[in-house]
Formats: C-alpha cells, structure tokens, sequence
C-alpha cells in the first residue's frame, strides 16, 4: 500500500469513526504538514457529509435529478414566539412527509415555514421560488411566485393562485392538486397547474397523465402527454394549447439558484443603471415599478397580458397567452442606428409570426417590425418605400441559427440596425448570430406600437402576432452597440449560472 | 409573531436554508462522525439564530455563520477530547481555514455529486442507501447482509472515493463548456 492510500484508509477509519489513538496521532501527523493531503481529507468528509444529509432520499439511481439539498432541516419551536429551531437525531425517525428541497429568492407574506413538517402550512409565497418533495407521492414539486397555497395532506396541494409544476416520479401513489376552478389527479407523470385567483386554473401535462374535473362536478377528464384544459367556471372545461415552457422544471431551478447565489440580480440592476445613463437611450420598459397593473413604463398600457414573475426572484415581466394579449405603447423616435434588446421566455413553438416589437399597421416606410418565427428564427422587417418595394427592397432578414432549443428558459435577444451601413445584426444570448445587409438605408420609425402581438383587422382579415411566453424588459437604443458590449449586458443580466 | 419578528424569521430562515449544507460539510470535516456533526449543527442552529439581532450586515451572513460553527465544533471536541480521538487545535485551525477558503469548491463538488450519484451502479447505490439511511448502523447492516463490516466499509470507501474523481470530472467538463 503506498503512503497515499495509506494516508486515505487514515482518513476512511477516522471518517467512519472507527479510528483508533494511534491512527488519529497518525492523520493529524499528515494533515499537519501536507497542505494537498488535507484538501483532500476535507473533498472525502465533504462527500461523506453530503451523502448523510438525505441527498439521497431524493436521488434514485440511474436517474439524474434533483436531491433534497435542504432536507436536513428538522425545524420545532423554541420558545412560546414559535422561533425556529433544528431538532436533530429523532427527526431523522420521523421525516417529514413534505419536505422542503430549495429556496430561490423566496419572500414570503408571514413566518410561513414554522415546521419541519409541512403538513396543515399555509404559505403565501411573495417572490422566489420553492421546490418541495413530497415523499409518499415521490413527486417533486416546483411553485412559483405569486402565489398561495396550503399543503393538506401527505399527497395534496391546494393552491389558491400561482404556478405549480410536479415530476412524479413512479405513479404509485398520485399527487391531487386542488384549485379554486379544478381538482387534479396524477395518475404518473409530469405536469403543471397555472392558477390566476379568482379567473381561472389551467391543467397541462407534459409527459404521462393526469385526471382533472371542474371542481365540485363529477365528471372527469383524462388528459395525456401534451393535452391542457383550462378551467374557468363550473362549465366545461375549454382545450388550450400545452406551453411547455411556461413552468418552471426542477432542472431550471439549480441554474437560477446558482444565479441568485452568485449575485446576478444585482449585477443586473448595475448593468441595467449603467445603460440607462447612455445618451441615445429611446427607451426602457422593465415592467417594474408601475402602481397600476395595466401600465408599464413609456405611458403604455397592458391589454390582456398579465403581471408575472420576471427572471429575478420579485422582478415583474409581462405574459402573453390569449390571442389578443398585448402591451401599447409609443417609443415616439426615428433613428439612423438602432439596438432593440429584450430577455423573453418563449413558451412554446409559435404558429406563426410571434411579435416581439411591431410598430402598429404596414404603411409607413421605415416603420419596424421584430419578431420570432416559427423555424425558431428571429426577423428584423422594415417597411419601404412603395417604389422601392416594386423595385424589390422591401426586405425581412431573418437570422441564422434557431431558437426552438431555447424554449422554456430565459433567452436574451438583440438586433442592431444601421441605416448608414444598411445592415442588420442579429445576437441569442449576448453571441453574434448573422449579419444581413439591407437593399434601403431607412431611418427607424418608432411609433405607436405593440409589445407581444400585432392585431390587424381590417374587412378582409383579422391577423394576430402573439408572442406566446413571457417578456421581461424591452430596451431600445439609438445607436449601434457593438458586439462586445452586448455579450457584456448579456452576461451580467443573466438570471442563470 | 409580530410583522417584524416574522420577517426577522424569515430573512434567517432563507439564509440558513441557503448556507446549511456547506455548513453541514465544514462541521462535518472538523468532527470525527456523523452523529457528532449532527449535534455540532443542532448547537450551530441555536446560536445563530440567537445571535442573529447581532449580525451587522446581511452580507456576512457566510462568513459570520462559518465562524460560529468553527466555534461551535472545536467547543464540542474540546469537551469530548478526554475521551475520544480527536485532532490538537492546530489541525483543526488549518482544516477550518482551508475548508472556509475553499466553500465554494465544496458546494460545487457537493452538487456535482447529483449527477454522480446516478451513475453508481445497482448494488453500489444499494449499499450507499443502505448505509447512509437515518439510525442506519454498519454492524446491523453487515448481519443483515451476510457480509463483514470490514467489507462494508471497505465498499463504502471505494464508493466515497468513485464520487470524488466523479464530481472532479463533472466540474471539469463544466469548465469547457
């Protein structure tokens, strides 16, 4: 045996308590003057540490997901205030039978988490987002702000507003979720509840099935992989189209804590302060700070699309879902140079043309038009002149690589145009897509416009743009950023790490 | 709870739920076993929340609650060094400074171990389950077995061992990409 396996049986005996007086004189020894080994000694107690935490309960083999970080966390009361504190070995006889797994930026309305057990809670859950186990169901559980909810029972959630998504894991013992509008039955599977208080709850299955009826009515439906209902009233329930990408899955949940932990909400706002004082800004909506719900910065006004959680625990975004969901306002600027920027979470594959920015109707040369199209591209139209449109110069560059792998997760997009270079740029995720050169060299017309869709209605047709997903902030420069400071906004707005 | 206790409550709450396992597996490199780490933090919990009024600024939270639980857990050996074998006070400073320089390392490793865990073959995954069970014991685990501890823990140390080149591994890639 070498002197480093030996140095590590040392370790084993001491780790595992079985260390005799001799050996524990003997690893002091090394971990005394061998800076390496003692590293090493500290990686082993920690995987050692990990492992006795209840990661494991969690974990099941050959499956990568994600274990009970928190589990370790066997709260009593402490004093008559109902202070919080660690009861230690006989919890570990009596687990919880709903855990709490994570934290992301949770903030929560009272002292919610007062227990260990989390059966009978009622928690109102301000921002953030919380992951649960539910261990009898073996199903994971995912709620994000705002919303409300009670754990009932071992296998029951009811939630009163809010967004809820379950993995469960072996369908044994199903998971209800009960809302104000639907009582949800897992029958093994990967699924999602959206509760709008006092409007309606939406059902979406993912992968399996799932039972759900009107709540107080007796009939049921059966939904499988890639099936929604929405439930409004007692009657019946309407067929919505799946948006996979509305909830957020347990696996996004790592990447936006390790966000939070490194401090990128703040970098956002720094990065955010610093653009703000560019001379050229046009304009800056973030859907924050509004008093009244149905406007947003810039004098605009919210139609339909609904006040959600943006990509930081508490920021606001706007969610486009109905056909006619959009946002109005008027940038009111022309420009030679433009950078349009704005991080979105794109729900699911458009059917068509989904509107990021469209200025309002086609007939004014210059006027702009940035969307997302259904072969996941992204498209920067400009309007032309009408001679040049017969000449063939009315053009919509569209950029290269697809989007479709960027569903359900937060994605920052931009586009810069130069009327003097009579180019077009397009950058996913802070990186330089493509450049496209443009056949008119048109100022920008930033007019009035709309955020999220583009409703035409004329006597011939009514054409809808809806982008289906949510928008964060919406930045419009009057200049070219380059390259590098895009990819540097991107980076330091980044929700995920 | 008045307002202002329940956002005290849980401004704590948040931070503890966010540091409590690297606390766990810095407390967990100072003391011999597992039980013990489990008393240590038990005491860890108790003091920081008493003290929590005294935290100057949030920010600290980290490094304020890593100084209470090297506190916590050389008072603990301290008290038990008349009849157990532990380390002098020299070692357990440098395992405590070189355990809080390196947090973040072991917070990666620990959640590089998620993914290693799966790759753990039947019967491996079997006996960490077994092992690491709450009020598991090897002794009752060997008879039930029909295995010696000897093996068991022999086993276990391989299994430790595949987890760290594992999560070494993981972390690697993770750097590439």
């Amino acid at each position: 045996m070498s002197p480093h396996q030996q140095n590590l049986e040392l370790a084993r005996h001491y780790v595992e308590g079985i260390a005799t007086a001799e050996e524990t004189r003997a690893l002091e020894k090394v971990l005394r003057t061998d800076a390496a080994f003692r590293r090493q000694f500290l990686r082993y107690s920690n995987v050692d540490a990990a492992l006795g935490s209840g990661r494991l309960s969690a974990a099941p083999a050959k499956v990568i997901n994600y274990p009970a970080r928190f589990s370790c966390l066997p709260w009593r009361p402490l004093a008559a205030a109902a202070v919080l504190l660690f009861a230690g070995a006989a919890w570990f006889f009596t687990r919880p039978q709903v855990q709490l797994v994570r934290l992301v930026g949770a903030e929560f309305a009272v002292a919610s988490l007062s227990s260990g057990e989390l059966v009978g809670h009622s928690m109102d859950l301000k921002s953030g987002l919380i992951e649960l186990n539910f261990r009898k169901s073996n199903a994971t559980v995912v709620i994000e702000a705002p919303a409300k909810f009670r754990i009932e029972d071992a296998k029951t959630l009811r939630m009163e507003s809010g967004r809820v998504t379950a993995h469960v894991r072996d369908g044994k013992q199903g998971l209800r979720v009960l809302t104000p509008h639907t009582d949800v039955l897992d029958l093994g599977t990967r699924f999602a509840v959206d509760v709008q208080e006092g409007r309606r709850s939406e059902v979406h299955v993912f992968e399996g099935k799932v039972e759900a009826g009107a709540a107080g009515v007796v009939h049921r439906d059966l939904l499988t992989t890639s099936q929604a209902l929405r439930f409004a009233t007692a009657t019946k329930p309407e067929s919505r189209e799946v948006r996979t990408g509305t909830f957020v899955q347990p696996e996004e949940m790592k990447a936006l804590m390790a966000g939070v932990k490194a401090g990128q909400a703040k970098r956002a706002l720094d990065a955010e302060a610093k653009l703000k004082q560019d001379k050229t800004l046009i304009g800056w909506i973030g859907f924050e700070n509004q008093p009244d719900g149905s406007h947003i910065e810039h004098g605009g006004e919210v139609q339909g699309a609904r006040r959600v959680q943006g990509r930081f625990p508490g920021s606001h975004a706007l969610e486009f879902v109905d056909k006619d969901d959009h946002a109005k306002l008027n940038l009111n600027a022309t420009t030679r140079q433009l950078t349009l920027m704005t991080w979105v979470r794109l729900d699911r594959v458009p059917e068509g043309i989904s509107s990021l920015y469209h200025t309002d109707g086609w007939d004014t040369p210059g006027q702009v038009h940035w969307s997302f199209l259904n072969n996941g591209q992204m498209r920067f139209g400009m309007h032309s002149a009408p001679a040049d449109s017969e000449n063939g110069k009315e053009q919509w560059p569209e950029s290269g690589d697809p989007l479709l792998g960027q569903l359900g997760r937060w994605v920052h997009l931009a586009v810069v145009y130069d009327a003097d270079t009579q180019q077009v740029s397009f950058y996913t995720n802070g990186k330089f897509d493509s450049t496209v050169a443009m056949k008119a060299g048109l100022p920008a017309v930033l007019g009035p416009a709309q955020i999220g869709n583009w409703n035409l209605k004329n006597r011939f047709t009514t054409q809808h743009r809806r982008l289906s997903g949510r928008m964060d902030e919406l930045v419009a420069l009057g200049r070219t950023l380059s390259a590098s400071e895009i990819h540097e906004y991107y980076v330091a707005s980044n929700p995920y790490q | 709870m008045t307002p202002a206790e329940n956002t005290k409550h849980d401004q704590f709450l948040r931070l503890y739920v966010e540091h409590e396992e690297a606390l766990n597996g810095f407390v967990r490199a100072l003391v011999p076993t597992r039980d013990d780490a489990r008393e240590v933090m038990q005491e860890v919990a108790v003091v920081l929340w008493r003290k929590f009024e005294e935290l100057p600024e949030i920010q600290d939270f980290r490094r304020w609650a890593f100084g209470v639980a090297r506190f916590q857990a050389l008072a603990f050996l301290r008290d038990r060094a008349r009849d157990r074998h532990v380390f002098g006070d020299d070692v357990l400073e440098l395992l405590a400074a070189d355990a809080a320089a390196d947090a973040d390392v072991f917070e990666a490793e620990r959640n590089a171990l998620d993914e290693c865990l799966g790759k753990l073959d039947a019967a491996q995954r079997t006996l960490v389950d077994a092992a690491y069970a709450p009020g598991a014991r090897i002794d009752a685990l060997a008879a039930t077995s029909g295995r010696s501890p000897m093996s068991l823990y022999k086993a276990l140390h391989r299994i430790r061992l595949a987890l760290m080149g594992c999560t070494q591994r993981v972390l690697a890639r993770e750097e590439l990409t």
